[in-house]
């Protein structure tokens, strides 16, 4: 499978925003949209999610994937120049590498060519260092138990999971993608009933946000 | 490569008729001629069966064989006949689009959540019209029979001048 950068930008607007006229806002979004544009043969978006109502310390969540991570990190500091980054803080920031799974290859659904989906609930997370050290039978077993109950889910729920093992604070990446917010609520109620929660050390935080087109979702914070 | 090539086929297959209506993607050019939502449902149902067969060959014991060169399929000038016809009744865009990721995202995908690429390049079986080939090669063809019938939406939409 090849392999590819993965990068969920979470982004708040600091209280300065709301000082500005309209007309300054719409020229901030222009100016960051213009941006995206610049990088959009190297830089892919999946979605720009609003995630306004379900969690205070988010407004927007980016996610880009990309062959190279500097061409993530370059449109992002373009960003942070531009008048649109003079009002954001960034509370999150995941990279991970989508590579083939220990057990199969369980690609994610952006590599397989299926659509975003309208809303998007991410997380990371890390399992505890006696999950590591099991045999591989019965790590093989565990996540075949937490894998059949996602797939009762599809395709209603696409899952992409991605490595982030030494990019960040977390071992992996996992976006669920739905149009059915109910069924996510069932899916991640049944997910907990997984052995393979045992070995679960942390998961924090989850964003879940509406997808938008990127103009559509910037505009919604003016 | 190959989930690779699975993917980035598919979103120009996707692009190819994103912009047309329902009565558009039902048009046929002519008596014979299939129209861009048959060509649709005919990538539905061969990814569904190629899934399935693949998924049958992991099951049992097969060789290992060397990989062919599959990309002639591609080539619109070298007629082939497709094992079943379409539907001939309207399908909407909405069912299109839910059928080609029902193939891709229920059964393609199963293929993968059971094993990796390096697995399918190690197991084999019998192709009605190419004989043995690796499993790999089989989940080849799946994108090369959909860029083969990119093109065909192409010829389509020019004929029908959409």
């Amino acid at each position: 499978m090849e392999e590819q950068f993965t990068n969920h930008l979470a982004v708040k607007y600091t209280s300065q925003w709301d000082e500005l006229s309209v007309d300054q806002k719409k020229e901030a979004v222009r100016e960051a949209v213009a941006i995206f544009q610049k990088y959009e043969n190297t830089v892919g978006l999946r979605g720009a999610y609003v995630t306004q109502g379900f969690q205070a310390h988010t407004d927007l969540l980016f996610w880009m994937y990309a062959d190279r991570f500097q061409d993530i990190q370059d449109l992002q500091l373009d960003l942070r120049r531009s008048t649109w980054g003079k009002y954001i803080d960034i509370p999150h920031a995941f990279t991970g590498m989508t590579k083939p799974f220990e057990f199969s290859e369980h690609p994610t659904s952006f590599q397989m060519g299926v659509p975003a989906r309208e809303y998007l609930c991410f997380y990371p997370f890390i399992r505890t260092p006696e999950y590591y050290l099991l045999p591989k039978w019965e790590r093989k077993a565990l996540i075949g138990d937490h894998g059949n109950i996602g797939h009762e889910f599809i395709p209603g729920i696409l899952t992409n999971g991605v490595y982030g093992f030494g990019l960040g604070d977390y071992e992996w990446l996992l976006s669920f993608e739905t149009n059915n917010l109910g069924l996510l609520v069932d899916c991640v109620r049944k997910l907990r009933e997984s052995k393979s929660r045992l070995y679960m050390q942390h998961e924090w935080p989850f964003i879940v946000g509406r997808n938008f087109e990127l103009e559509d979702a910037l505009s919604q914070y003016i | 490569m190959l989930i690779s090539n699975l993917g980035r086929t598919r979103t120009k297959l996707l692009t190819s008729f994103q912009d047309l209506s329902d009565e558009q993607l039902n048009q046929n050019p002519s008596n014979k001629s299939w129209s861009i939502a048959q060509v649709l449902h005919h990538l539905y149902t061969s990814e569904k069966a190629m899934a399935g067969l693949v998924l049958d060959a992991l099951q049992a014991k097969t060789e290992k064989v060397e990989e062919k060169d599959l990309t002639f399929i591609t080539d619109r000038t070298k007629k082939s006949k497709a094992m079943s016809e379409p539907p001939n009744e309207m399908i909407t865009k909405e069912n299109l689009l839910q059928l080609l990721e029902k193939s891709r995202f229920q059964h393609l995908q199963f293929v993968f959540n059971e094993t990796h690429e390096r697995i399918l390049a190690k197991k084999s079986m019998k192709h009605q019209d190419f004989g043995v080939i690796s499993l790999k090669n089989a989940v080849d063809l799946i994108w090369l029979h959909e860029k083969r019938h990119i093109y065909q939406i192409h010829e389509i939409r020019e004929k029908l001048n959409l």
